[in-house]
C-alpha cells in the first residue's frame, strides 16, 4: 500500500515536473509561434504590401477588418414564397446582432440573390435588388428579374 | 551568450504570479463564450453560415461541436479541472475553427491552449494563491501580437482609404438598418471621415500592442501602463462593437486584458 502510494508521489512529481520545465515551455512556446510566424509570411507571399496592396484571410494572421471586401444590402420584391413565410430580404436568414449572413464580393451576393429567387419557383415575377457599397468610396444599385 | 539566454528563460519559467488575476479570466472568459455558444446554437449562426458559403450539411458536427464547448465552458465557470477542460474546448473549438476559419474560432483555440497551461483553481483554498506566470506572460503577449500584426496588415490602401469602414458601415446602415446618429451617418458616408477613423484604429491598436509588451518587459511601470491599456482595450472594442456588430471577440479581449494585466496587492481572496 505505501509502497503504490509512494510510486504514484513519485511518478506524480516527475510529471509536473516535465510539464513545468524550461524544455517543455519552450517547446510549447514554439508550437505556437511557428503557425502564427508561417500565417505572416504567407501573407507576404499571397501578396501583400504595406501601402500597395491588401492582405488575403490567411488562419492564424489575424487579418481582422484588413481584407478587401463588398458588401450588400439583398432584397427581393415581391418577397419570394418561402417553406417558413415570405422572404423579402438575405437579412431574415441570419440574425441582426453578431450572426449577420455576409459576403466579400458583389458577385457572391448576385448569384445567391438569384439562386434563392428558385424558392419562388421559376417565373415567379420577383426582382432581385441589390445595394452594394464598394471600398473605392462608391455605391451601385442593381435590379435583376428571377429567371 | 547563449547560456546567460537559457537561464534567463529558465529563471522566467520558475516565476510566480498572484493566481486571482488568472482564476478571474478564466471565469470571464467561461462566460463570455458560454452566452456565446448558447446564442450560436439558438440563432444556429454558425450553421447559418456555413449553409450560405454552400457547405455541405453539417449539422450533426457543428450542433455536437457547440453542446462539447458550452459543456466545457460550464464546467470552467465553475473551475474543475479546468486544464483538461481547456484542452477539450481548444479541440473542440479549433475543429470548428476547420470547419469555419473565422478569427474569432481561431483566437479562442490560441488562448484556450494557452490557459490549459494555468493554474486558475483553488483561489479561496490556500493562504497565498500563486501560479506559473510564464502562460499569464505568453497570453499577454499573445494578445499583444494579435494587435500589432492586425494593426500591421491594415496598413493597405482599402483600410488606410477608409473604404473598408465605409462599406462595412453603410453596409450596416442600409442592410441592418443600423440606428447610427446622425452626424455620424453623415461622417461615415465619406471616404474622409472614414480614413480618419481607419487611421485612429491603426494607431490605437499599435499603442495598445507596444503599451502590453511594456507591461510584461518593464514590471516596475505597470502601474501607469495598466490604466492606458484597459482604456484603450475599451475604446475598440466598443466602438467595434456599436459601430461595427462586433460583441464576443471584443469582449472577450476586453477582459482579457483587463483581468491578465491585474495584479492584486493582496491575492489571499476568497470568492
Amino acid at each position: 500500500m505505501n509502497l503504490s502510494l509512494h510510486h504514484i508521489m513519485t511518478t506524480e512529481t516527475k510529471k509536473r515536473s516535465f510539464f513545468r520545465s524550461p524544455q517543455y515551455v519552450f517547446g510549447f512556446l514554439l508550437l505556437l509561434v511557428v503557425p502564427q510566424l508561417i500565417a505572416i509570411t504567407s501573407e507576404f507571399r499571397e501578396g501583400f504590401r504595406p501601402f500597395k496592396h491588401e492582405p488575403v484571410r490567411v488562419p492564424f494572421s489575424w487579418d481582422m477588418f484588413s481584407n478587401r471586401v463588398e458588401r450588400c444590402a439583398l432584397e427581393w420584391s415581391p418577397p419570394l414564397k418561402g417553406p417558413e413565410g415570405a422572404l423579402a430580404s438575405l437579412k431574415q436568414f441570419g440574425t441582426t446582432l453578431e450572426w449577420d449572413v455576409i459576403y466579400d464580393h458583389v458577385d457572391n451576393y448576385r448569384a445567391m440573390g438569384l439562386w434563392l429567387c428558385g424558392m419562388g419557383g421559376p417565373n415567379n415575377g420577383s426582382h432581385v435588388r441589390l445595394k452594394c457599397f464598394l471600398p473605392q468610396g462608391t455605391r451601385i444599385e442593381d435590379d435583376i428579374a428571377c429567371r | 551568450m547563449t547560456s546567460l539566454a537559457v537561464k534567463r528563460f529558465g529563471g522566467w519559467v520558475d516565476t510566480r504570479c498572484p493566481r486571482a488575476s488568472l482564476t478571474y479570466f478564466r471565469r470571464a472568459f467561461a462566460t463570455v463564450w458560454l452566452v456565446y455558444d448558447v446564442l450560436d446554437i439558438y440563432f444556429h449562426g454558425t450553421e447559418t453560415y456555413l449553409w450560405s458559403v454552400g457547405a455541405p450539411n453539417l449539422h450533426t458536427q457543428v450542433l455536437s461541436t457547440q453542446i462539447v464547448l458550452v459543456f466545457c465552458e460550464a464546467i470552467l465557470l465553475i473551475g474543475w479541472e479546468s486544464k483538461y477542460f481547456f484542452l477539450l474546448a481548444f479541440a473542440a473549438r479549433a475543429y470548428e475553427g476547420h470547419l469555419f476559419a473565422i478569427n474569432d474560432f481561431l483566437y479562442y483555440s490560441v488562448v484556450a491552449l494557452l490557459l490549459s497551461q494555468c493554474d486558475t483553481e483553488n483561489l479561496g483554498r490556500e493562504r497565498n494563491p500563486k501560479a506559473m506566470a510564464w502562460p499569464r506572460d505568453a497570453l499577454i503577449l499573445q494578445t499583444a501580437w494579435i494587435y500589432l500584426s492586425s494593426a500591421f496588415l491594415k496598413l493597405n490602401p482599402a483600410f488606410l482609404s477608409g473604404g473598408d469602414l465605409f462599406v462595412r458601415q453603410n453596409y450596416m446602415a442600409t442592410a441592418l438598418k443600423w440606428h447610427y446618429p446622425s452626424f455620424y451617418r453623415q461622417w461615415i458616408s465619406t471616404l474622409a471621415g472614414n480614413a480618419v477613423m481607419a487611421w485612429m484604429a491603426v494607431v490605437v491598436e499599435s499603442a495598445l500592442a507596444f503599451l502590453l509588451l511594456a507591461w510584461v518587459f518593464a514590471p516596475e511601470r505597470r502601474k501607469i501602463i495598466r490604466p492606458l491599456c484597459v482604456s484603450l482595450v475599451l475604446g475598440v472594442h466598443l466602438l467595434g462593437a456599436l459601430a461595427l456588430n462586433v460583441y464576443f471577440f471584443g469582449a472577450s479581449l476586453i477582459v482579457q486584458v483587463f483581468f491578465l494585466t491585474w495584479e492584486p496587492q493582496k491575492s489571499a481572496l476568497s470568492l
